[in-house]
Formats: C-alpha cells, sequence, structure tokens
C-alpha cells in the first residue's frame, strides 16, 4: 500500500497544478476561504484531505485556520496551533431559547459554560485577535475577554438581541478603559445593548461605528466621538436615547465627515436627528435612511436642520433631481425617497426615510404626511428637483389648493407621476392666467385613477403651445402624456389630447 | 521600447509602460538604465509572454500597487472578485493557467498573480476534496494509515 501511494505522489508531480509552488498553494487557499463570513472549518480540512502535498501547504498556511467559532476543545486546541501567529477572527453567537423555540434552556447554559472552559485559551492570544464577534453572551463570560489589551483587534461586535435571556439586565456596560484602553487598530465597532461610556478611547479613529438600543445619557459627548473619527465610512445609530441635547458650545463648529458613505438612523428622538443633521458636513457618494417616529405637531422641520443650518451642512442634498413620496397607506407610514441621477458626476446622496405618527391612527398618519409633503420645497428646499412621483394620495387626505401650494415651490419640476391618486390633484396642474403651476412641466402620467376625460383635456388645452406660436406666460409646453389603468381616457379622449400635446400613451384604460 | 527574450528564444519589443507592470522588469531597466540590451527571461515561454503583455497592456495606465496597498490587503478580507476585462483574458485551459500564475510570480506582476490565484480558488469553492482530485487530475496519495491517522485526528470535524 505502501508503494502505491509512492507511486500515486510520483503521478500527482504530472499534474499541472503540481507546479505551482506551496507559497502559491496558500495565497490560492486564503482566497478560496468564503469572503467576508466565518470559514466553516471543514472548507479548510477538506483542502487539507486532496492529497500529502495540498496537506503540507494547507498546514503551513495559518491564516486557513485562524477563525475560531467552535467551543469543542480538542478542535479549538487544534486550531489555535494551526493558526500559530495569525491574526484571528472569533465569532460566538449563543443560541438563544426564548428567540429559537428548537433551542433548549439547557443547551444555551451549556453553551455558556462550555465557552466558559475556552476563556483562558482565547484571552491568552489576545495579541493576535483581529475580530472578536460575541453575540447573546452574558456579561460573566464576556468581561474576562475585555481586560486585555487587544493590539491587533480591528472589528469588535458585542450585541444582545432584543428578547434573549440577557435583554432585562441593565449591567451591560463596559467600562471606559476596557482592553485597557490599547486598540489602535479598532476600525469596526458594533454595540448592540451594551453600553460604552461615549468618553471612551476605544471611539478614536473608527470608520465603521454601530450603536443600537443603548441609553447613551447627554448627548454632546457623541459630538466628540464623531469629532474623533475622521474617517468614518458608515454610522448607524438606531433606537438610542439621550438625555439631553448638546450644549450651545459643543455644536458651535461643524463635525467634518468626508468620508461618510452611509449614515442610517433608526427610531431616534426627533430633535436627536435634527442636531445631527444640523452639525455635520457630509459629501457625496452619502445614502441616508432611516426611520423616525413624529408626533402631533412634528414635520420635517422638526427633524431637519433650520435652513441656512441645513444650506450649510447638507448642501449635497439639494442636488436631489427624484423624488417618491407615498401618503399613507394601511400601516400608517409614509415614506419619503429622494435620489440624484446615476449619470450625476457623484453618485448619491440618496434620503430614504419612513415616517410614522407616534400615535398611529389613520387620520394622524394623513395630517402627517400632509404636512410632510407640505415641506417639500420649502423648509426642504429642491431647487434641482425634476421628477415627482406621489402614491396613495386620497382626495381627503389634502385640500387640492394645499397640494397646489406645494407644487407651486416646485417650479423646476420637468416630470410628475400620479399613482393611485385621486383626480382632484391631477387637475391642480392645470394653468390659469393667474397660476403658472411648474411652469417647466413636460411630462405627465397617472396611474390606476378614475379620470374625467373633459378635466384632462382642459389641462392639456391649458399647458399647449398657442395656435402658430409660442407662449409668453413662460409655461414649457407638454410633450408627453401617459395613463395606465386610468378609467375615463377612451380612445376618443386620446385622440382629442393628441392635438395638444405631441405623446399621449393609454394603457389597460378600457377596463 | 523594450525587448524581451523568452526562454525558447523569440524576441516581444513592448512600449516601456508596459514591461514596467512586472516589477522585476522596471528593476532591471531601473538599475540598467537605457540600453539596447536585448532583456532575458528564462523562466517564461513565448505563448506565456504574449498573454502576460496582452494583460500589462491592457492595464498599463493603471496606478501601479504600493506597498502600503499590499500591507493593507494582507489585513484586510480578501475577495474573489475579478474584473470583468480580466476574468475573459483569464479564461484559459488549466496548463496556461498555472503558466501565467508562475509567469506573474516571477515576473513580480502582483495583481495578474491574484486575478490567477482567484481563479483558481473559485473553481475550489465549495467542493469536495474528491471533486477537487478530479477537477485538476490528482490521485489520493495518503496511506491508508496516513487516513487513518488524519480521521483520527480530526474526529471532531468528521459530524460537524
Amino acid at each position: 500500500m505502501k508503494r502505491i501511494a509512492e507511486l500515486s505522489s510520483r503521478r500527482n508531480q504530472l499534474a499541472p497544478i503540481y507546479r505551482l509552488p506551496d507559497e502559491i498553494l496558500s495565497v490560492i487557499f486564503k482566497f478560496a476561504q468564503k469572503d467576508g463570513s466565518p470559514v466553516p472549518i471543514q472548507t479548510s480540512e477538506g483542502l487539507a484531505r486532496v492529497s500529502k502535498r495540498w496537506r503540507q501547504a494547507a498546514l503551513q498556511t495559518p491564516r486557513l485556520w485562524s477563525t475560531i467559532n467552535t467551543l469543542h476543545r480538542p478542535l479549538l486546541d487544534t486550531l489555535l496551533t494551526r493558526a500559530r501567529g495569525a491574526p484571528l477572527e472569533i465569532y460566538f453567537y449563543r443560541p438563544s431559547a426564548n428567540l429559537n423555540p428548537g433551542v433548549t434552556l439547557d443547551a444555551t447554559y451549556l453553551y455558556e459554560q462550555q465557552f466558559q472552559e475556552c476563556i483562558a485559551s482565547l484571552v491568552s492570544r489576545a495579541s493576535q485577535w483581529r475580530t472578536l464577534v460575541l453575540v447573546n453572551l452574558g456579561p460573566t463570560v464576556v468581561w474576562p475577554f475585555i481586560n486585555h489589551p487587544a493590539p491587533q483587534l480591528e472589528s469588535l461586535t458585542l450585541e444582545i438581541e432584543k428578547d434573549s435571556e440577557y435583554e432585562q439586565l441593565d449591567n451591560l456596560a463596559i467600562a471606559r478603559n476596557s482592553f485597557r484602553g490599547e486598540l489602535p487598530r479598532l476600525r469596526e465597532l458594533r454595540l448592540r445593548r451594551w453600553h460604552l461610556p461615549l468618553d471612551s478611547p476605544i471611539y478614536a479613529h473608527l470608520e465603521i461605528l454601530s450603536l443600537d438600543q443603548i441609553n447613551l445619557g447627554p448627548m454632546g459627548p457623541l459630538f466628540r466621538v464623531l469629532r474623533a473619527c475622521p474617517y468614518l465610512s458608515e454610522l448607524e445609530l438606531k433606537y438610542i436615547t439621550f438625555s439631553s441635547p448638546p450644549a450651545e458650545a459643543e455644536t458651535a463648529s461643524p463635525i467634518h465627515l468626508p468620508r461618510l458613505c452611509k449614515l442610517y438612523i433608526d427610531w431616534l428622538q426627533p430633535w436627536v436627528l435634527q442636531s445631527l443633521l444640523g452639525s455635520m458636513h457630509l459629501s457625496p457618494p452619502l445614502c441616508i435612511s432611516g426611520r423616525c417616529a413624529l408626533s402631533e405637531e412634528d414635520d420635517l422641520r422638526s427633524i431637519l436642520p433650520s435652513r441656512p443650518d441645513f444650506e450649510d451642512t447638507m448642501s449635497r442634498l439639494l442636488y436631489i433631481d427624484s423624488i417618491y413620496f407615498t401618503f399613507p397607506g394601511p400601516a400608517g407610514w409614509c415614506t419619503l425617497f429622494a435620489l440624484t441621477p446615476p449619470t450625476a458626476p457623484t453618485v448619491g446622496p440618496l434620503l430614504d426615510m419612513d415616517f410614522r405618527h407616534m400615535n398611529p391612527t389613520r387620520e394622524n398618519s394623513t395630517r402627517l404626511a400632509s404636512r410632510l409633503f407640505r415641506n417639500l420645497g420649502t423648509e426642504f428646499p429642491l431647487r434641482h428637483l425634476k421628477k415627482l412621483e406621489i402614491r396613495d394620495l386620497a382626495h381627503h387626505m389634502m385640500p387640492r389648493s394645499d397640494f397646489a401650494d406645494a407644487l407651486g415651490h416646485l417650479s423646476s419640476l420637468e416630470a410628475i407621476c400620479f399613482r393611485k391618486c385621486a383626480s382632484a390633484f391631477v387637475s391642480a396642474l392645470i394653468v390659469t392666467p393667474g397660476s403658472q403651476i411648474c411652469p417647466n412641466l413636460r411630462c405627465m402620467g397617472v396611474i390606476g385613477a378614475p379620470l374625467d376625460g373633459a378635466m384632462v383635456l382642459c389641462l392639456a388645452e391649458s399647458r399647449a403651445p398657442l395656435k402658430g406660436q409660442g407662449r409668453n406666460d413662460g409655461v414649457v409646453p407638454l410633450e408627453e402624456l401617459s395613463f395606465i389603468s386610468c378609467r375615463g381616457i377612451t380612445k376618443a379622449v386620446k385622440g382629442k389630447l393628441e392635438r395638444f400635446v405631441p405623446s399621449v400613451g393609454r394603457w389597460n384604460c378600457d377596463y | 521600447m523594450v525587448n524581451l527574450v523568452t526562454s525558447d528564444n523569440e524576441s516581444f519589443t513592448v512600449e516601456k509602460a508596459v514591461a514596467s507592470r512586472s516589477v522585476l522588469i522596471k528593476n532591471m531597466l531601473e538599475d540598467v538604465g537605457e540600453s539596447d540590451q536585448p532583456i532575458p527571461l528564462p523562466n517564461v515561454t513565448a505563448s506565456v509572454l504574449k498573454k502576460v503583455l496582452e494583460y500589462c497592456d491592457h492595464h498599463k495606465n493603471e496606478p501601479m500597487p504600493t506597498s502600503e496597498d499590499l500591507a493593507a490587503e494582507d489585513t484586510r478580507k480578501r475577495t474573489t472578485d475579478i474584473g470583468e476585462w480580466d476574468q475573459k483574458f483569464i479564461q484559459v485551459d488549466q496548463e496556461m493557467l498555472f503558466e501565467i500564475i508562475l509567469a506573474a510570480n516571477y515576473l513580480d506582476i502582483k495583481p495578474l498573480l491574484d486575478v490567477g490565484c482567484k481563479t483558481v480558488a473559485n473553481m475550489i469553492k465549495g467542493k469536495t476534496p474528491e471533486e477537487i482530485r478530479k477537477l485538476f487530475n490528482i490521485v489520493n496519495d495518503f496511506t491508508p494509515e496516513e487516513e487513518a491517522q488524519i480521521k483520527k485526528e480530526n474526529e471532531w470535524a468528521e459530524d460537524r
């Protein structure tokens, strides 16, 4: 048998891949690890079982064994031995009996017990940690981890999931000098329900910061944290509560975050949002998204900085050229989705916000949505807005005159689309001698609404060029009209519309 | 222009910017200075050099990776994404693929080496040892005793 194995080894020498030296095989093995997630041990062990030569190369590739996510002692010891001095990626997710009906309480206790037994081995390699992810693990097992300097640690995640056994604990606090303050390479910090005081040096120099479900006390220190992180590219703040706004002195100078490309804000108090947006100087490409609950009196003015500040700090948002505005549906949410065209020299910004009334009755939500819509063009200046799509605006939600007033602030508009909106709002676009509403409008579309053919004809005629000449009131003639699933737009109406508008389309209007 | 001579004695005259994508050749040119002397490449055949030069020509205007880039790459998570042009370029038979990798390693063209290694890595991903052997025409050369020993050492991995 030994002879056969020898012959097999010799035959392997003829395989083209055997021409690659071990160091190149090592590089290939590193690439073969699954991108960006823990490498299953079977992947590494599988590579080591192809042939003698591959086993040798795999065992000489410490990075192949450096993902630690097992509490099985023999396996853990083997991995730590094979990983040698390579940076370690440590991931532990304790199963939660509350979150997963298939997991018994005994199993979760056993996990924590096994984890206790492995702590010493893992902590003895603290100098090698590069990634540390501990999810649903209680303070008694986490604290030993965070008492050691971790000079190589780049990514730290400490999370307690909602409804996990530890949800009720209010002692999930991390000392400001955890890791003895020695995390010089930390670039990514994600904390959920773990409280790290904002004056901790751990926050310095981050590129990714995510804080979730934490009461952080006064807001001022957050400003100092953001000022200390000029390389921040992602900022997520979810369900964060603050006890008091920042002092005036703390907001006096702007926070420059030139690399920020993702700002995710979820369920923050409106004044928190206003303070943040009013102080951060942001550059494209930037995506701002999140959800916000507003009270009876709130509107965009409650969350956006005052207009002069807005033009100072978030001037890039003024370049938005498309907005999709959805009036509240059955769930009581309204949505504002705004973006710049992909052809813009710097893609972004993008704004995607869901708003909900704090007391979410249908009526309250409707009033809130109306106020938010009226903010467009006024409190939220949009000098470059070209395309507006409005969805689900029913006749009882807003007086037609208010709607017309709001459109009056959007004079750059070139295209408008009504999707499932009442026809009264379409009629607001009729030009009269006293009202040249949306003078640059060239295209209009209506989807899913019954329309009065006569009203649409009146609208088209009011925006058409005068016979044999142009217009002298500054109104650009309509070039395109389209109707999808609009009862009332018959073939005859279409024929008449074509006298005023060069391109008229109708689809599925004969039902 | 730079004159390169392959192991099978074929000459290639290329722009300096193209040849300099190879750190080995770039250093040689800097050491020798202006010269008409051909540069011998004893480890590369003409058919392989032709492919390598095609790659260098396509990427000649891109910035060279700095030592900082290379250091940073080692600390970041690796990705096996390959650009569209590179993917088409590297669609060659296995023999040529490994020759390109060896040539990129010898000529010190790190981006090309990465493209080659990523391609092989993508071929391996998700495959069992037996499937990998079949793919690369390798046979299992462990003795039964060695297999038993490995299995024993790795009992933890068997049913995990």
